[in-house]
């Protein structure tokens, strides 16, 4: 790949974009996506590129039951108040997280901070988050820029079928937001939403593969711990 | 960079958790993405699973949207797309879409309705490109984008060999490429 020319990977990428890259071609590009910056970069222009042929087409809207299934997969748009109260709403377990984020400030002063896997990344403040079980923990290092990075502290890879996935906590009255799946082999970067703010926690829970198919945390909540560090702000 | 973006300040608020906006993007964009779906399925059922799917990617992922590297509608639309060919990539491979009955009429190779449709300055400038080609590339490219047909599917579609059609999409795409840098300079 490394000698391929500009072109070519241009090329490479405007075919996986458009589709006619399939099957173990369309994986091994996928691979090769994963740590190259520049080949990123040209999915990204072909994808904004071709994407605008979306706006073409003549409308055709589609039948209302799709958004009745939606809407129970997400929530429903009318407020929190007529949301179903689960695990997240409770307030003893909010009250937990913050004796147990409390808690955990005392075990970050021994920490070591990981070493970052790119070198510009300026971690300002970081968050364990621990299973109280067996001591294994995820650590989230969050930079000034409202990137984030997380890796495992000796978790243990999860059940077969399943797979890890990263929550943004917000509050009592909010719910969890999704930062994606997160891997026990590799670190893994991500940017914070806007709704980050100083104070929030984070969680990791155990879903099925691929994350929650709901939105919403299905699966045990195994690791919980809050931001500790100067603020930025 | 995206100046005419009503998605992705919606995009953004869903990424907050606001389902209110979530379902107003929802609203504005819906009829565009399931004529993309059935584009690319020509099967109701099919469509209809891959526009769900794809909602619920876009309001799962919303957080990584990122609006300078381009406008949300763009971004929304590849979900779309990837969810539809995902699905058609895993269908029976005796079942060859072209045989359904509920086939639609859309912009597969005639550039004119697609240059009258297109809105922001982005689409146009790639309509504008899009003109440039030679027809058979413009057709060729625009069969698998919005109906995902595979280089023989059209090679069939158009009753010429692949390595014709092959060499069409790689010189079409090339010459978009080009164009697209020029007109960005």
């Amino acid at each position: 790949m490394k000698t391929l020319s500009t072109e070519d990977r241009s090329q490479l990428a405007a075919e996986y974009v458009l589709g006619t890259l399939r099957g173990p071609a369309r994986v091994r590009f996928e691979r090769l996506v994963e740590d190259d910056a520049h080949l990123w970069q040209e999915v990204a222009f072909w994808e904004h590129r071709l994407g605008t042929l979306g706006e073409a087409l003549p409308d055709l809207a589609p039948p209302s039951h799709i958004w009745t299934a939606i809407e129970a997969e997400i929530g429903p748009a009318t407020g929190a108040a007529q949301a179903p109260r689960g695990l997240w709403q409770s307030a003893p377990l909010w009250r937990g997280l913050t004796a147990l984020a409390v808690g955990l400030a005392a075990v970050l002063l021994v920490l070591t901070v990981l070493p970052a896997t790119d070198p510009a990344f300026q971690p300002v403040q970081v968050a364990t988050l621990q299973n109280e079980a067996d001591g294994s923990a995820w650590l989230v290092q969050v930079a000034a820029d409202g990137t984030a990075e997380i890796a495992s502290i000796g978790a243990a890879a999860p059940p077969s079928g399943r797979s890890y996935e990263l929550w943004l906590l917000r509050g009592a009255d909010q719910a969890p937001v999704s930062l994606g799946v997160t891997s026990t082999q590799t670190p893994r970067r991500l940017v914070l939403p806007a709704s980050f703010v100083q104070g929030t926690g984070f969680a990791v829970s155990v879903e099925p593969e691929g994350g929650s198919p709901t939105g919403a945390p299905t699966g045990p909540v195994l690791f919980v711990g809050g931001l500790v560090g100067p603020t930025n702000n | 960079m995206v100046t005419d973006d009503p998605i992705g300040p919606q995009l953004e608020a869903a990424a907050r958790g606001d389902r209110a906006a979530f379902a107003a993007l929802y609203r504005q964009t819906s009829p565009k993405l399931f004529a993309l779906s059935m584009s690319i399925l020509r099967r109701k059922d099919w469509a209809e699973e891959a526009h769900q799917e794809a909602y619920t990617r876009i309001w799962r992922s919303a957080h990584r949207y990122d609006s300078n590297k381009g406008s949300g509608m763009s971004w929304i639309v590849t979900i779309a797309r990837n969810a539809a060919l995902s699905k058609l990539m895993r269908r029976p491979k005796d079942e060859f879409a072209g045989n359904e009955t509920e086939m639609l009429h859309l912009p597969s190779g005639d550039p004119t309705p697609i240059e009258a449709a297109m809105r922001s300055s982005d689409a146009r400038r790639l309509a504008t490109c899009l003109g440039e080609l030679e027809d058979e590339q413009k057709k060729s490219i625009l069969l698998i984008y919005y109906q995902g047909l595979t280089q023989r599917e059209v090679a069939d579609h158009l009753g010429r060999p692949i390595g014709t059609v092959k060499s069409w999409v790689r010189r079409g795409l090339l010459r978009l490429r080009g164009c697209l840098d020029s007109e960005d300079a």
